[in-house]
């Protein structure tokens, strides 16, 4: 067999061992070792599967992972997410679908000390889709919007699916979380826009709330105060240059803890459960990146991302039409596929044809991103989906996915100008100070 | 009872955690606000890294919190298809036995040439160890989980 066909044998094999439901990690490991064991030597297979776990585990630069999402925690113990969200519904709650950009606003914030999507949207669906039910939202706007603005979560720094991809593409995870972040402003003010359309197509959809005085509205802005600090001090410390990104994670964690011991929060219990998610989101994650690591080598083996570019690129495709291709593709691949196991997968072969035509790697990575997203909102195994149907139990999945299409078509509209104006995402990270 | 032990031993790693935030936030006070950096800080965080991560490894495996695909959940979960399920976890049990029996190997080898840090010289052994003992109760999890897939009533969790 030569090593393309075993290459095209492992893939195919791993597809499967992941649609039986093995976790992506095991499958990936599993998978590589037998692929090397048969190209190289059932030793060298043996020696990767000893070495790895630990030589990728024990990495500085990941200590980001585990940090950023203990801040996610933290600033769920502390209430600051509640109060993003009664900040953002005092200065918005009186208007047609007030609430539902209220929601987007509020996710936003929450994506700013978070890295998951799947956090964001149970966090914030439990303190918004209440608000929107009191105010008989029409179920639809209500679970699309939190769905959708949940997919932030990964876009906005600090995200977890831009570590794993500077991990695989050896980019800096700095220069990516800053490049994530007006991309993420961007999307957050199409999907108000969203928002706003539907409530003007069907104004049943989003009755305006009470109005607040303008003296409820600043305090609500001020009791949100601690989060525009560690919004400065992480992706600001970041971009100043006064933080290294695992400085900023730190401080970010510091700062939400304090904030929850100041608000006398913090409880035995409450410290102990957010740090239980916090080691098993990063034990998950890890599962994944060494997996990743030890199928990477075959892969590599196999030649196909190699060859694969040489045939890209001897085809002379303009940009354009292979970015199109790639986003059928991922649309496709992300109705059925977890985002972190598409990001392991797709992005060993994918980049070095976006390297061979001259594609910034940090821009792809964003392009990634918002991909990954859609995926997350897509028929019919989007994650965001059963979580928000977790917490809205009564609006049936197809109610949901009704709600998310025009989010989902406002993320096309996203991609498309993040083609036509890269600086978007370029900006922040080749103007950061370094 | 085996579930509270493996909760324990990721509570030690959220210990670890909050020992490594301490390390961070110090570190950063030192350089900044006193101009001493601390030299050990970029290897202890490495292995704070081993234990965060691997201590919790079993007890996310057997919450269920590893992501797999449930594109065909409403499939495989027929009860026709039970050895299946039994399969697959029987299949991750081995590989993490063939990890936790590598990572010993290659513990004893580092702890015979006596690798350690460069700066403070801890031993590396240890960490090694608890990589190697975590995979080995990774497998034991799965195996757990494999037999419960072969029963009824308590299909093990595969989603998040």
């Amino acid at each position: 067999m030569s090593p393309t066909t075993a290459g095209v044998v492992g893939m195919a094999a791993l597809l499967g061992l992941l649609f039986l439901r093995m976790p992506i990690g095991i499958a990936m490991a599993l998978v590589g070792a037998i692929g090397i064991a048969f190209l190289n030597s059932p030793d060298a297979a043996l020696h990767i599967l000893g070495s790895y776990p630990y030589s990728h585990g024990a990495v500085q630069a990941l200590s980001v992972i585990p940090l950023f999402v203990l801040m996610g925690n933290f600033a769920v113990v502390s209430g600051m997410s509640g109060d993003l969200f009664a900040a953002a519904y005092a200065w918005m709650g009186h208007r047609r679908g007030g609430l539902a950009s209220a929601t987007v606003l509020a996710c936003a914030g929450f994506a700013a000390l978070s890295g998951s999507s799947v956090a964001s949207a149970i966090t914030m669906g439990r303190v918004t889709l209440p608000e929107m039910r009191k105010y008989s939202y029409d179920p639809r706007l209500a679970t699309g919007v939190v769905a959708a603005g949940g997919s932030l979560g990964i876009l906005i720094p600090p995200s977890t699916a831009l570590v794993i991809y500077g991990i695989l593409t050896e980019q800096s995870i700095g220069k990516l979380f800053l490049a994530g972040f007006l991309p993420g402003l961007l999307l957050t003010a199409l999907f108000m826009i969203t928002v706003v359309i539907v409530c003007a197509v069907r104004p049943d959809f989003g009755p305006p709330g009470p109005r607040a005085a303008v003296r409820e509205r600043w305090a609500a802005l001020r009791r949100a105060g601690a989060f525009f600090l560690v919004l400065v001090a992480t992706i600001g410390g970041m971009y100043a240059g006064v933080f290294t990104v695992t400085e900023a994670s730190g401080v970010g964690a510091g700062l939400t803890l304090a904030h929850a011991i100041l608000r006398r929060k913090l409880t035995w219990a409450g410290l102990s459960d957010a740090l239980l998610q916090t080691v098993r989101t990063t034990a998950m994650v890890f599962l994944i990146l060494i997996g990743a690591h030890i199928f990477s080598p075959f892969l590599a083996m196999s030649r196909i991302p190699v060859d694969l570019a040489n045939a890209l690129t001897a085809m002379a495709l303009p940009g354009l039409a292979v970015l199109a291709i790639l986003l059928v593709a991922y649309i496709i691949l992300g109705m059925f596929l977890e985002g972190f196991a598409i990001l392991v997968l797709t992005v060993p072969i994918v980049l070095p044809i976006m390297l061979a035509m001259n594609f910034d790697p940090i821009w792809f990575g964003i392009f990634m991103v918002i991909v990954l997203e859609m995926g997350l909102i897509s028929p019919p195994v989007g994650i965001n989906v059963f979580v928000v149907k977790g917490i809205a139990e009564d609006v049936p999945m197809y109610q949901i996915f009704a709600g998310i299409l025009p989010f989902w078509v406002a993320m096309i509209v996203c991609v498309a100008l993040l083609i036509a104006f890269p600086q978007i995402a370029l900006i922040l990270p080749n103007t950061m100070i370094r | 009872m085996f579930e509270r032990a493996l909760r324990l031993l990721a509570l030690g790693g959220g210990a670890v955690l909050l020992g490594l935030l301490g390390l961070v936030i110090f570190d950063v006070v030192m350089r900044y606000l006193l101009r001493l950096p601390f030299l050990g800080a970029y290897e202890m965080t490495e292995l704070a890294m081993v234990l965060i991560v691997f201590l919790a490894l079993p007890y996310c495996a057997a919450t269920g919190g590893h992501v797999a695909v449930d594109a065909l959940s409403p499939i495989l979960d027929r009860p026709g298809l039970r050895w299946l399920n039994a399969i697959i976890h029987a299949a991750g049990a081995v590989l993490m036995a063939v990890i936790a029996w590598q990572a010993t190997l290659y513990a004893i080898v580092s702890g015979q040439r006596g690798e350690a840090t460069n700066m403070l010289k801890i031993p590396k052994q240890p960490f090694e160890l608890v990589t190697a003992v975590c995979a080995l109760l990774f497998a034991v999890v799965l195996l757990v989980q494999a037999w419960k897939a072969l029963r009824p009533s308590q299909a093990p969790e595969t989603r998040r």
